[in-house]
């Protein structure tokens, strides 16, 4: 025998093995659940092709978290059907945010500025155990012209609970003004690699810090670092976004060369900090959101609430890291395509969420404000 | 149900269980169910663009799945599993014989061993096995070729008798 038909003999039988019937209608469902593609674009469509005037349709429609019935794609219009079962796919949502973010009215400042809250939980060592937020809040200015300074201001801002019962703990701990939480490493449970540090319940000192910029003109990071000029100008073309993205690709994670990661996940994690952080023309944000569109494995939720109560949609992609699965979350309004937070949650505790609970939404930035300023800090 | 849930559901019927054989294959069945569902999801909503014959373009898609979403890490552990779990069950012959070209064929890169089950196990034409690693035909040939030498010499490579429990899964072994 030669080595293909020994390989061909080795093959396991049970490969072959009949698809069971409950396994089939759970796949089936599964995939019927599933808005059709072409369909939605065909129904869609026309809807904005009608100008400004007929998009802002469109997005009231989409606001408003219409659902189609998905026995009704043969037919060539929306219809309606507020007991159908099938939200409107990734895809749909997407496109649409692309059109209201190009549709926004954006002029230059001497200044970027933003400001974000960072929310990260932890879990506090003791009897009783439970969770808190610990919070910071960020100002940042990046100027439009070469050459000067980016500025920041941040501020602890103490703890607050992800939930009743993790307030009630601490309060059954005494209501200590100070706490402290274990940051643990990715390792097997059980083990006492754990770093430990306090944080206080009252807001910190606000520090202020000013650094020159990169190269003198470096201002963010997208794949790599990038000036202003280089962020004004990008492809406003959604492929040619990507190819210009896609240089920077390496073929590894954003934060280590040693952690693989695919372009798929490489390219949402860059086009999410593309949206929600820096200063590109409306265009460029349209642009991103259809290369997110385009994406086989983003999936979007609605009615999505972020920490400063605002309602959003969110566009998510599931990662695997060092143990746990994590749903990365970007979460916009849908009637500006403007960022409202980035954030994360626990779909499987492992690795250095391995101490939280599945479905906590363990890490979040909060985007306060952000655009162009005449005003200094 | 309309005419395309039936086309749909005659394709899945027709092709499900070689898409599972192939994920099974290259990742193990603890996530083949994962892969396979979420791969016929994808079909659905492109139902349009779903070519005459399937089958590729559905190992194709289902292979894009297991590589986007799932880390390599966990495909190599869930076919480790895999591997151990071929074996069992077996007469003794059988198992040295299968051990032997398991064992070479879990030696392989994933890239040839990709290649060498696409013909041997899925019994993809090499056309077909080309259009899913999104390769030309002849680039396929040279590969398979290459692939086949290197599945070859990993065999010759592998004593005649081994001890496969202590190979394959020492913390089985008696």
């Amino acid at each position: 025998m030669n080595s293909m038909e020994r390989l061909r003999a080795a093959r396991p039988a049970h490969l072959d093995t009949p698809t069971d019937p409950g396994t089939r209608t759970r796949e089936l469902d599964h995939a019927f659940s599933q808005h059709r593609q072409t369909a939605s674009r065909r129904s869609f469509r026309p809807v904005w092709g009608l100008g400004l005037a007929g998009a802002v349709t469109a997005a009231a429609v989409v606001a408003s978290g219409v659902l189609f019935d998905p026995q009704a794609e043969v037919s060539t219009d929306p219809v309606v059907a507020p007991t159908a079962s099938v939200a409107l796919d990734a895809r749909t949502v997407l496109l649409s945010a692309a059109t209201q973010a190009e549709a926004q009215q954006e002029k230059t400042g001497t200044w970027w500025s933003s400001t974000s809250v960072q929310r990260h939980m932890s879990r506090v060592q003791g009897e009783p155990s439970y969770a808190v937020y610990e919070l910071s809040e960020t100002e940042a200015w990046t100027p439009y012209a070469p050459g000067g300074e980016q500025i920041s201001r941040s501020q602890r801002r103490g703890f607050e609970f992800p939930s009743p019962e993790d307030e009630a703990a601490w309060k059954q701990a005494g209501s200590p003004s100070k706490v402290s939480v274990g940051a643990p490493k990715p390792v097997k449970a059980g083990s006492a690699e754990q770093a430990s540090y306090p944080i206080d319940r009252e807001p910190g000192k606000e520090r202020v810090s000013r650094s020159r910029l990169v190269d003198g003109d470096k201002v963010f990071w997208l794949g790599k670092n990038v000036t202003m000029k280089e962020l004004q100008e990008l492809p406003g073309d959604p492929k040619r976004l990507k190819a210009w993205l896609l240089r920077s690709y390496k073929g590894h994670d954003t934060e280590s060369s040693s952690v693989p990661m695919t372009s798929e996940a490489w390219l949402y994690r860059v086009t999410t900090g593309l949206i929600a952080d820096m200063p590109v023309t409306p265009k460029v944000r349209g642009a991103a959101f259809r290369m997110l569109a385009e994406l086989k494995t983003v999936q979007v939720v609605e009615n999505v609430t972020d920490f400063e109560g605002r309602s959003g949609t969110a566009v998510t992609m599931k990662e695997k890291a060092s143990g746990a699965v994590l749903l990365n979350r970007l979460v916009f309004d849908r009637a500006t395509g403007r960022a409202l937070q980035t954030d994360s949650v626990i779909v499987e505790p492992g690795g250095y969420q391995r101490t939280l609970p599945a479905g906590a939404l363990w890490n979040a930035v909060t985007i306060v404000s952000s655009g162009w300023t005449e005003e200094a800090p | 149900m309309n005419e395309d849930h039936r086309r749909f559901t005659e394709m899945y019927d027709g092709c499900r269980q070689r898409v599972w054989a192939y994920v099974v294959s290259r990742a193990g069945r603890q996530i083949a169910d994962e892969v396979v569902s979420e791969t016929f999801a994808i079909a659905w909503r492109r139902l349009d663009d779903l070519p005459e014959q399937p089958l590729p373009w559905l190992i194709g898609v289902a292979r894009n799945v297991l590589r986007e979403n799932i880390r390599a890490q966990v495909r190599r552990d869930s076919l480790q599993a895999e591997l151990r779990a071929w074996t069992e069950g077996d007469h003794a012959e059988q198992v040295a014989e299968r051990l032997e070209v398991l064992r070479a064929l879990a030696s392989l890169s994933e890239d040839d061993r990709e290649l060498l089950l696409l013909v041997a196990w899925q019994g993809l034409a090499v056309k077909d096995a080309a259009a899913v690693v999104g390769c030309g035909q002849a680039a396929f040939r040279v590969r398979l070729h290459r692939a086949r030498k290197r599945l070859t010499r990993a065999l010759e490579e592998t004593p005649a008798r081994i001890s496969p429990q202590v190979r394959i899964s020492p913390q089985e072994c008696s």
